[in-house]
């Protein structure tokens, strides 16, 4: 370890994540990489670095049968033993520096709001996205304080005169409630009263229609349907 | 709007995969109905068939969900974590079909999907902007060279052929360029 150059390292694994390592290259550095968390840290540095690239694409669709065979597989126990980078604890803490534990809530909560690092899982929690499947807003219900907060996303831009306003479908032939307006820049919260927070969990969908500023003035959607969603259980059922 | 997945990464996608990791097919679901398209296109790009594309996303996804309790928010963006994933399995896959992928390339169409260029999205993507102003700054052969080897999983000799260069410079512009990207990120 002592003439170890470290642009070398830098530069290897910066070629190992582009993909131009190949062969019996790329496979010796994967088996270093397995023992030697600072070259895990090269890796994921680049892999943070380059992927801005993939994130960039223009989305496509795949085919719905992708999703089904999937899902037909959840169950099925894993066949042959997983490669490294998805078997090992790669992504697992190592001894995790105060200095590294900042980097990483930066890079979790740095584009969102001052929160705390620690995680409070919501129980629930919904993303409406449009038919491009771009979130708009991503809401997280608090059962405790029956309270919904919307968080925006990337909603598309309205007039002035037009508030989006978020809709509950209680289910088939029932009208739409309304559970307010959705904030178009941070977060709001939105209290829930009780017999209709059971309402809500029961909900089939989730929908932000259109309407004038203000709110709907008759009390059910009049503009057209833009974001859609539904509730998750984030807890195991 | 192709700058939606960033801040929605870091905020609903986290939450989901942790869900997951406790065995919540509902929320794995829905992470896939999030990423898959951006995932999908970047394969379809990389292996040049949808066939191909369809299994490695297929194959991802049941790793995702198998080693969703690996992932730690502290190291990385979820999305990140996953793109990871699929562009190793792009790679196994390129190496195992090179000579197949090669030799049919005269029969089969590319996909529409891999046509647009993928430079363009960089330049429209708000989040990508620290990248792409870095990119620049390396001139236009090591850019290409970084650019089609992420895209399309090239290794150097795929490069040296696609640019009619010698090997070595090849590996020179992807070596120099990576430093370079490097020191220009981290300024």
């Amino acid at each position: 370890m002592k003439n170890y150059d470290p642009k070398f390292d830098e530069v290897l694994a910066g070629e190992y994540v582009l993909g131009t390592l190949r062969g019996r290259a790329r496979e010796r550095f994967e088996r270093q990489v397995e023992k030697d968390p600072r070259l895990k840290d090269l890796v994921r540095s680049w892999e943070k670095k380059l992927s801005p690239m993939a994130e960039a694409l223009p989305p496509v669709e795949p085919s719905s049968r992708v999703w089904r065979r999937i899902e037909a597989r959840l169950d099925a126990p894993s066949a042959k033993a997983a490669p490294w980078w998805s078997r090992v604890s790669f992504w697992r803490p190592f001894a995790l520096t105060a200095a590294a534990a900042a980097v990483g809530a930066f890079l979790y909560f740095g584009v969102i709001s001052p929160r705390p690092p620690t995680v409070t899982m919501p129980a629930h929690m919904a993303v409406l996205a449009d038919k491009k499947n771009a979130s708009g807003w991503v809401l997280t219900v608090n059962p405790s304080a029956q309270e919904i907060t919307a968080m925006v996303m990337h909603p598309e831009p309205m007039k002035p005169d037009q508030s989006y306003e978020l809709w509950m479908l209680p289910g088939k032939d029932q009208a739409p409630i309304s559970l307010g307006l959705l904030p178009m820049q941070g977060s709001s919260k939105m209290k829930v009263e009780k017999p209709m927070f059971e309402k809500l969990m029961g909900a089939s969908g989730l929908a932000v229609s259109l309407e004038p500023a203000g709110g709907s003035p008759t009390g059910a959607p009049t503009g057209p349907v833009m974001y859609q969603g539904s509730l998750l259980a984030l807890e195991k059922a | 709007m192709t700058s939606s997945t960033s801040k929605a990464t870091s905020y609903s996608l986290g939450p989901l995969l942790k869900s997951v990791s406790r065995g919540n097919k509902g929320a794995l679901g829905e992470l896939y109905r999030l990423t898959s398209p951006k995932l999908f296109s970047l394969l379809v790009r990389m292996l040049k068939r949808e066939d191909l594309a369809e299994e490695v996303l297929q194959d991802g996804f049941l790793s995702i969900w198998r080693h969703a309790k690996d992932y730690d928010s502290r190291k990385g963006a979820p999305f990140t974590w996953m793109a990871s994933i699929i562009r190793h399995r792009a790679i196994d896959q390129l190496r195992r079909s090179r000579h197949e992928i090669i030799s049919d390339s005269d029969s089969t169409p590319e996909p529409k999907a891999s046509n647009s260029d993928p430079w363009e999205g960089l330049v429209q993507f708000r989040d990508a902007e620290g990248l792409r102003k870095c990119l620049e700054e390396l001139g236009d052969d090591p850019r290409r060279a970084i650019v089609s080897a992420y895209y399309e999983g090239l290794t150097h000799e795929d490069l040296a052929l696609r640019m009619n260069k010698p090997l070595g410079t090849v590996k020179t512009w992807i070596r120099r360029g990576l430093m370079s990207l490097k020191d220009c990120l981290e300024r």
